[in-house]
């Protein structure tokens, strides 16, 4: 089979669209059905076309080769422009790929052989007609397809999975006397809860909360401190079981050359809650 | 706005079953009308066969091969052979019936991950029909070579897409975060060859990440979406490939055509060769190397054997940087065809110089840019002869078969039939030997088809060795390629003493259905062969499990490159969605003895300050240490939840000592900070 000059036209066409796309700012699910193929198919395709100009390779041949040499193309394309020391961005590979499949395409064309080796045009054969109903089966089969992607992709009861909350305590990487107290309900349904907080075995925080399910709150602290070793611990109690501890962290202060004076949180100097 | 968001998202939805679309494109043009083409022969070279067997069978091999057996000798037949017009109906309707198959498969999924019944069984109704109306069209005498390979086609990409709708929301196989934290390390730095502390060696093989980050970074979708293209195009393209190849050995499109149907259901390749591992994209480059080496073994005139060198030197090239193993087998393969071929009496074939080329490229790409392959290999190797002398002197208990890490055995009724579908495979590559020697002149690839055929029962023992079950797997890969000719040339065998025309047409679809569930049974613990629960709703948002949420966390709160150990699993997450150094396992110095056992001790500093930990991530649940099964939520009510083992308090308290801050509970995990015992 030779790659018609159309064929090679349209590939060319699409690298160029496609490294347009790549570079404009669409919607990713359009640039992913315009660009893909660049990477999958095109680049591949117009390598083959340049590789095997005449009649040599069969229609399957030339498909898998398209599908497999874009790939190779890719990988070797990524190697190159990593060695040359030009970042792996978008517009480094589009240019490549794009440039690559144009390349190949006009070496394509040139290698073509001339119209008189073609054949002449097929000539359709009685009783071989398409139909609707194969198009109509495909379009269905498509359809199917994407129904059952959009239903695995439904997520699922709250009441099937067990609930949890997250606690955490993080110190400031740069100020160790603030702290950023945070807490996340994964549960399934709106719960209540008791923040404390005991610096030095005091408690100096006590307060309700509650979070509706994915809510989270983060509290930044200024706690002074007035010696190395004090330990600052957070805990979080549910409504359901006040006298259990259901979430429990707890730091140590690492260094005596922070803020003195009453181990008692400032109050909250900000609190965030999404 | 809003809209073009809606319609944006609805097209990258749609957008994940461009593997399928594509396979259907190919589909189309494969069969269209009064298509019958020579393969990869000069204009003129071959000559028109009869319809149903294409053109193939006459043009490239003048030898008869068992696929083309008179009429009579096969399965009565009546009326004249179909045009290729049925060919496209017969495709689109199998398309349809696949499609349906595939939303049962999607059905049975959504039911499992709620923890409700008869999902199991829906499974396999899902994959038998999408399966063995295909497996009966291909088996069957009538298609023509076009429509064989658009059926290939589409039942691999139905195929890949049962691995897709297992795991929706993002990679779950152990490696496939592995790999995916690779091609986000490329998307983010913008170069190759980054650092994974889990398994270092898949960072200097970065080939399927690179095509991967090609496509997300052009394409400006996630690292998901991206990968499942890039293996999906592989596997449909590995069918197509073995197509090709048997079909050029074989001489006959039917017989390529049942060969490399019975690839796409060999044990395994359901889930674990469709990850998004390197090994995926590696193996059908392989596949279409040894294509292009045959094609320019038989090329006709210069122009067209250079242009096939090209080809097998830039996919030699692309597999020497995305796979060890791969690479060096195709050196293998390329070195053992040029042997077979001056056996049997041919010369410049030009196998050996394209075994020169991929042994030179991967030695060098050893040497230079992947030295720790070697070393990685080494262990693997030795750690798999060890474990298989110690189980075979009896030192050591044989790994128990039909077991998941966690525990969990399967139903009486599952090794009966993996057992069976071995034995079925195993009896077919026996009755298949004395076609392959009177064969092993014709072409140079039938004897190492045999040998990997004679090799695989061998390499299926070592799943018995506890420590050497994985290369057993690893290798079936390859093997089975072997396996699925010796089958397919088995077939005449089987097929001849039947009298029964239904019996003829039921054999091979019931002999691929039971490959097929054996292989899933065998494979995969009933516990992550369906789907489990990723992502459940929380009024109008959503929330996932503990891990994932503590690796995101990490990311957020600690910053990105923390030393932390944890189990397999999480480390896994902590690696791909945290960004940190994850450490875990007993080649990182020891973690799960960090992790297993009581009382916080000298031992346990040690492997904290032997690794510079910065942080160690507990997790009170034994199955968090199973890389396959740790990721999910546990059902409400259901079985497995209840009896998900978990570690004894002291186990999980043993870092609540004075030099640890305790920084973060959700209940299971506890992320504790140990800087001031490492520092």
């Amino acid at each position: 089979m030779i790659p018609s000059r159309r064929a090679i036209t349209v590939t060319a066409a699409l690298g160029l669209i496609a490294g347009a796309a790549a570079l404009a700012p669409l919607p990713s699910g359009l640039r992913l059905v315009l660009v893909a193929p660049l990477a999958l198919a095109l680049s591949g395709y117009a390598l083959t076309a340049a590789l095997f100009p005449g009649r040599s390779l069969d229609l399957a041949a030339r498909w898998l080769l398209a599908g497999t040499l874009s790939i190779a193309v890719t990988i070797i394309a990524g190697l190159s422009l990593n060695t040359a020391g030009i970042r792996l961005e978008t517009l480094p590979w589009a240019l490549t790929l794009s440039g690559l499949t144009l390349v190949a395409c006009a070496v394509a064309e040139r290698r073509r052989p001339a119209p008189d080796a073609e054949p002449v045009a097929r000539v359709r054969q009685p009783g071989r007609r398409r139909g609707v109903a194969p198009a109509l089966m495909g379009a269905f089969a498509l359809g199917i397809l994407v129904v059952s992607m959009v239903l695995v992709r439904v997520p699922l009861s709250s009441s099937v999975a067990q609930g949890y909350t997250s606690l955490w305590l993080v110190p400031d990487a740069n100020d160790p006397s603030r702290l950023a107290l945070g807490v996340e309900s994964h549960e399934a349904s709106t719960t209540d809860y008791r923040l404390t907080l005991v610096v030095e075995g005091r408690r100096t925080v006590d307060r309700s909360l509650a979070l509706m399910p994915g809510e989270r709150v983060e509290v930044d602290y200024l706690v002074p401190f007035t010696r190395t070793g004090a330990t600052i611990q957070a805990r979080l109690y549910t409504d359901d079981a006040p006298g259990r501890v259901y979430r429990s962290v707890r730091m140590t202060v690492p260094r005596a050359d922070i803020n003195g004076g009453t181990p008692s949180p400032e109050g909250p100097l900000d609190e965030k809650r999404t | 706005m809003t809209a073009a968001v809606g319609v944006g998202r609805l097209l990258k939805r749609t957008a994940i079953a461009l593997v399928a679309l594509q396979a259907m494109v190919v589909a189309a043009k494969m069969v269209a009308p009064g298509r019958s083409e020579p393969v990869g022969v000069s204009p003129g070279a071959g000559t028109r066969a009869p319809a149903g067997e294409g053109a193939a069978s006459t043009s490239v091999a003048p030898h008869r091969s068992p696929y083309e057996l008179a009429p009579d000798e096969l399965a009565p037949r009546t009326g004249p052979p179909r045009a290729g017009g049925d060919g496209w109906r017969w495709t689109a309707a199998l398309g349809l019936v696949g499609s349906v198959g595939l939303l049962v498969v999607a059905i049975s999924y959504q039911l499992s991950r709620s923890g409700r019944g008869w999902a199991e069984a829906l499974f396999w109704a899902g994959l038998l029909i999408v399966l063995v109306p295909f497996a009966t069209r291909l088996a069957s005498r009538t298609p023509s070579r076009g429509e064989r390979i658009a059926l290939l086609a589409l039942l691999a990409a139905y195929m890949y897409l049962v691995k897709v709708l297992h795991d929706p929301f993002g990679f779950m196989f152990s490696d496939e975060l592995i790999h995916q934290r690779n091609a986000e390390e490329i998307l983010r730095s913008g170069s190759l060859f980054g650092e994974n502390s889990l398994l270092p060696v898949t960072a200097v093989y970065p080939g399927l990440e690179t095509a991967a980050a090609a496509i997300a970074s052009l394409a400006g979708v996630s690292v998901f979406t991206a990968g499942l293209l890039v293996v999906g195009s592989a596997r449909v393209a590995i069918a197509v490939a073995l197509f090709l190849v048997f079909e050029r050995i074989g001489g006959s499109a039917r017989l390529g055509a049942v060969a490399s149907l019975v690839y796409l259901v060999s044990p395994n390749l359901l889930f674990f060769s469709y990850q998004f591992s390197y090994e995926s994209l590696a193996l059908p480059l392989g596949a279409a190397v040894v294509f292009a080496a045959i094609a320019r073994a038989d090329a006709r005139g210069r122009h067209e054997r250079l242009a096939w060198t090209v080809v097998a030197v830039l996919l030699i090239g692309a597999i020497v940087a995305t796979h060890h193993l791969t690479s060096y087998s195709v050196a293998v393969v390329m070195l053992a065809l040029l042997v077979t071929s001056l056996l049997a009496g041919r010369r410049g074939s030009g196998f050996g110089a394209l075994g020169l080329v991929a042994a030179l490229a991967s030695g060098l790409w050893a040497v230079l840019v992947a030295p720790e392959t070697l070393t990685y290999l080494g262990d693997i190797f030795s750690r798999t002869s060890q474990s298989v002398v110690d189980t075979a002197s009896g030192s050591s208990a044989s790994r128990a078969l039909f077991r998941s890490p966690s525990g969990e055995s399967a139903p009486a009724w599952e090794p009966i039939v993996a057992i069976v579908a071995t034995a079925l495979t195993t009896l077919a590559s026996a009755l298949a030997l004395p076609r392959a020697w009177r064969w092993r002149h014709r072409h140079p690839l039938i004897p190492l088809l045999a040998l990997a055929a004679l090799g695989y029962p061998a390499f299926l023992l070592l799943r018995f060795a506890s420590s050497a079950w994985e290369t057993g797997n690893r290798a079936s890969a390859f093997l089975f390629i072997g396996v699925a000719w010796m089958v397919a040339l088995a077939g005449p065998h089987v097929l001849l003493p039947l009298r029964s025309r239904l019996l003829g047409r039921a054999i091979l679809p019931a002999l691929c259905a039971v490959v097929l569930v054996g292989g899933v049974l065998s494979s995969w613990s009933p516990s992550v062969r369906l789907s489990q629960p990723f992502r459940v709703s929380l009024g109008g948002t959503t929330t996932e499990p503990e891990g994932a949420v503590a690796a995101r966390w990490t990311r957020d709160q600690l910053g990105p490159g923390n030393r932390i150990a944890a189990p397999a699993a999480e480390a896994r997450l902590l690696l791909a969605e945290g960004r940190q150094t994850a450490l875990t396992g007993s080649s990182n110095g020891n973690i799960n003895v960090l992790l297993s056992f009581p009382p916080f001790g000298p031992a346990e500093e040690e492997v904290i300050d032997a690794n510079d930990l910065d942080f160690v991530l507990v997790d009170r649940r034994t199955i968090a240490f199973d890389n396959i099964a740790g990721y999910f939520f546990g059902i409400v009510g259901s079985r497995s939840a209840q009896a998900r083992p978990t570690f004894a308090p002291e186990v999980v308290r043993k870092f609540d000592v004075p030099r640890t801050d305790r920084l973060y509970d959700s209940g299971d995990v506890t992320i504790y900070d140990l800087r001031r015992i490492s520092r």
